[in-house]
């Protein structure tokens, strides 16, 4: 445990001694108050409701996500300390759940610095904080899943650059299969399975809406748990290449 | 070779064991499709069927069925509204053993099609909500609902012919109201006349106004000045602004029916227009209103309400428009208040009910008098800024006017009830108080009815107020919670309400960018220290 705290402490360090971690806390900050809130203020008539907020948060997680996950094993394997890391006495999937970890603690405290914006709304309205919460709740999921695919994206690239854009291209997809527009224009029956199998941004709906579903739970649960157990077995991988 | 080998097998057990958790995941999500298990985390429980619903459902002795007419091929978007149609109806299912539901695509085959049109069900257009989007399409999407009660010759019947797109709002309200209608069947919903309460030709439409408001009830007309009483199953009374005071017989009436422990709702006005002159008319003079005796004061005091001869006044109003034939009018006086309904007081006629309330009030006074069994409680009013006239008053809606000075500002109550066992308000006629509990409404304005058609707050809380004195509260919170509208009160000055939003939109970016100068400029310092501290050693 305490080998996981050392080496979980390591890659916050790594965040905040870099400017990764405050470019993209700030950038999703902006993106996310400057658009939400100026659709929350200026409805007509003015609604104490975050689901303006909460409508792209999920598109930009698609970019900020990778971006927090790409350095994790990308960065290791180009400065050599891939080698040092693994004679550790830590695990490989030690490894891996702790470099998620950590990118997650970034995640969560990015969407927690979001709290000013319902906080401020409940001070000036009567706003529903169980739908507010289940939003939050469901972003945090589906932010989970954004960065165990890029986490399995820095584990097969050396190039940090290269693991990000893969991974974002495959958070894209996730995220285009449950859009609502997309599935406008391919077959009925396909685009039941494309949001369902696919739609990570589909899953999301009943979390905004207040609904906890044990579906959505465990879709975005074994995609996570997946996207993990893919990026371990790449690691191990160099064991019998 | 041998090392070869293990290298093979540590590769072929990886990808096996990868493959098998990946299977084994597809599996859970497989099953977990057919696990319905839910968490409505909403403040109103707006996606949980209430008690209430589950009530009605497990009242049902015989099967309730639901037919849901759907077409295959749904435009984008309407799948979810599908989805969410199937889980409330499993949910009802899961209450009751008697409740069943089946879904029909009438496009399968001619049969089902005409089962469909036999219900009256037909295809409607419908179009994708999407901005910007052109594909719509005309389908099947509404349902039908049979029940046959006990002893009844044949089945009753519900149809709701199109859904529509906002059931997502309202459906556990659409099925439980019908389900309610059915089960249960409709009480009598008595309207007193005798009183000019409105002019005769009106009468029959004020009577189908009712009826469409007051689905679950059967309105009928009850001339108070006849010999005969209300027919006897009666549930609730109306009396909605009498221009004639009511004579004592006619309160003995009252009382008696007040006396076998049912509800009353009086709509009643503390002003009058009186009729003008010729020569006022011809010059065009607003009308004036005068004190208006309704003779029922008397008998209501008794019972600890009464309404004051006077107008309530009150800062806040909103524009109302007035529709008189083809000509409209927008009238913004202070007479005509717009009420918006804590959320913090909570009566029971009021659960949840966010929305506002437009009226032309007059003050109801209460009494309270400890020691009574019965409960005087105000249920509608004004904002701490209000202000009484009386009469005779010119109203002119064109005017704003101001309170005087010296006027006593404070909240008044426009709207009382009445709940508990009731003295008798006419000594020596019957009981000397109600065999049950009795309820009674009291409100200071026959406006509320009449603005109802358009203002939908007006109309669930007349909806509401009328169950209550039925003593059937199923659809009161079912019926607000489809009026969700959370306000948000933006302060009325456009710079601050900029500095509120640049404030949480840079707030805290800017914080994080200073606690990270900061975290910079102390890690430097700590890397010169360490420089300065290893320099002469290294030299």
């Amino acid at each position: 445990m305490y080998k996981t705290w050392t080496l979980y402490k390591r890659e916050m360090g790594e965040y905040f001694n870099s400017p990764i971690a405050y470019i993209a806390i700030v950038v999703f900050l902006l993106l996310a108050g400057g658009w939400g809130l100026t659709k929350i203020f200026n409805a007509e008539p003015p609604r104490a409701d975050m689901r303006p907020l909460f409508e792209l948060m999920p598109m930009f997680m698609v970019v900020i996500a990778p971006a927090l996950a790409m350095r994790l094993l990308a960065e290791e394997k180009s400065s050599g300390t891939m080698e040092l890391l693994i004679t550790m006495p830590v695990g490989d999937w030690q490894v891996v759940l702790t470099k998620f970890m950590a990118a997650f603690s970034v995640l969560l405290l990015m969407v927690l610095f979001t709290l000013p914006f319902p906080i401020t709304v409940a001070k000036m309205g009567d706003l529903d904080w169980g739908v507010t919460l289940g939003s939050y709740a469901g972003l945090l999921l589906m932010g989970a899943c954004y960065i165990s695919i890029g986490l399995l994206a820095s584990s097969w690239f050396r190039s940090q650059v290269v693991a990000f854009i893969v991974a974002a291209a495959i958070c894209f997809v996730f995220w285009v299969f449950g859009w609502d527009e997309f599935t406008k224009i391919i077959p009925q029956r396909a685009a039941a399975v494309s949001q369902q199998v696919f739609g990570l941004d589909y899953h999301f709906k009943n979390f905004a809406k207040g609904i906890i579903d044990l579906r959505d739970i465990i879709y975005y649960s074994s995609i996570a748990a997946c996207c993990l157990i893919l990026s371990g077995q790449s690691v191990q991988s160099r064991k019998w290449r | 070779m041998a090392n070869q080998t293990t290298r093979f097998q540590l590769g072929l057990n990886s990808i096996l064991f990868t493959g098998l958790l990946v299977a084994a995941l597809l599996l859970a999500n497989v099953f977990g499709a057919y696990v319905r298990c839910q968490v409505d985390v909403t403040e109103d429980k707006l996606y949980t069927l209430s008690d209430a619903s589950k009530k009605i459902v497990k009242e049902a002795k015989s099967p309730l069925k639901v037919r849901v007419f759907i077409s295959r091929k749904l435009v984008a978007g309407l799948d979810e509204v599908r989805q969410y149609l199937v889980d409330t109806l499993d949910r009802y299912k899961d209450a009751s053993s008697n409740f069943t539901w089946e879904l029909i695509h009438p496009e399968d085959s001619d049969a089902k099609e005409r089962l469909a049109k036999e219900y009256g069900i037909r295809k409607a257009t419908y179009q994708t909500k999407q901005t910007g989007s052109k594909e719509s399409r005309e389908l099947y999407f509404g349902l039908a609902i049979s029940y046959k009660r006990p002893g009844a010759d044949k089945e009753e019947m519900e149809v709701i012919p199109n859904l529509g797109w906002n059931i997502q709002k309202n459906l556990e309200y659409l099925l439980t109201e019908r389900f309610h209608r059915l089960v249960r069947g409709r009480k009598k919903v008595a309207l007193v006349t005798g009183h000019n309460e409105v002019p005769p030709k009106a009468l029959s439409q004020l009577v189908k106004m009712l009826g469409q408001f007051f689905k679950a009830y059967e309105i009928v007309q009850y001339n108070i000045r006849g010999t005969k009483p209300p027919p006897a199953d009666t549930e609730v009374m109306m009396v909605l602004s009498p221009k004639t005071p009511w004579t004592a017989a006619e309160r003995k009436k009252l009382n008696s029916f007040v006396m076998q422990g049912k509800g009353v709702l009086f709509l009643l006005e503390g002003m009058a227009l009186q009729k003008q002159r010729q020569q006022f008319q011809m010059q065009r003079m607003p009308p004036i209103m005068m004190p208006h005796n309704t003779g029922l004061n008397d008998l209501l005091w008794k019972w600890g309400v009464k309404v004051a001869g006077n107008f309530v006044m009150d800062v806040g109003q909103k524009p109302l428009l007035i529709r008189r034939g083809r000509q409209a009018q927008v009238i913004f006086h202070p007479a005509l208040l717009n009420i918006r309904y804590s959320r913090r007081l909570k009566a029971p006629v009021t659960p949840f009910l966010a929305s506002s309330l437009d009226l032309k009030a007059a003050y109801v006074s209460s009494k309270i008098q400890p020691g009574k069994k019965f409960r005087v409680s105000p249920i509608l009013l004004t904002s701490p800024q209000a202000w009484t006239v009386k009469g005779p008053y010119m109203f002119n809606p064109q005017r704003r006017d101001r309170p005087p000075e010296g006027a006593k500002r404070a909240r008044y109550v426009v709207a009382a009830m009445v709940e508990g066992t009731l003295p008798s308000a006419v000594p020596g006629s019957g009981p000397t108080e109600s065999k049950s509990m009795s309820r009674l409404v009291v409100v200071g304005d026959f406006d509320l009815l009449k603005l109802a058609a358009a203002v939908p707050g007006n109309r669930i809380f007349l909806q509401n107020l009328v169950d209550w004195l039925a003593s059937d509260e199923t659809l009161v919170k079912l019926r607000n919670k489809q009026m969700q509208e959370r306000e948000l009160n933006l302060p009325s000055s456009k710079p601050k309400r900029y500095m509120i939003q640049l404030a949480n939109i840079l707030g805290m970016p800017i914080l994080l960018v200073l606690f990270g100068i900061i975290w910079w400029r102390i890690r430097l310092s700590r890397r010169r220290t360490a420089a300065q501290e290893l320099g002469p050693r290294r030299s």
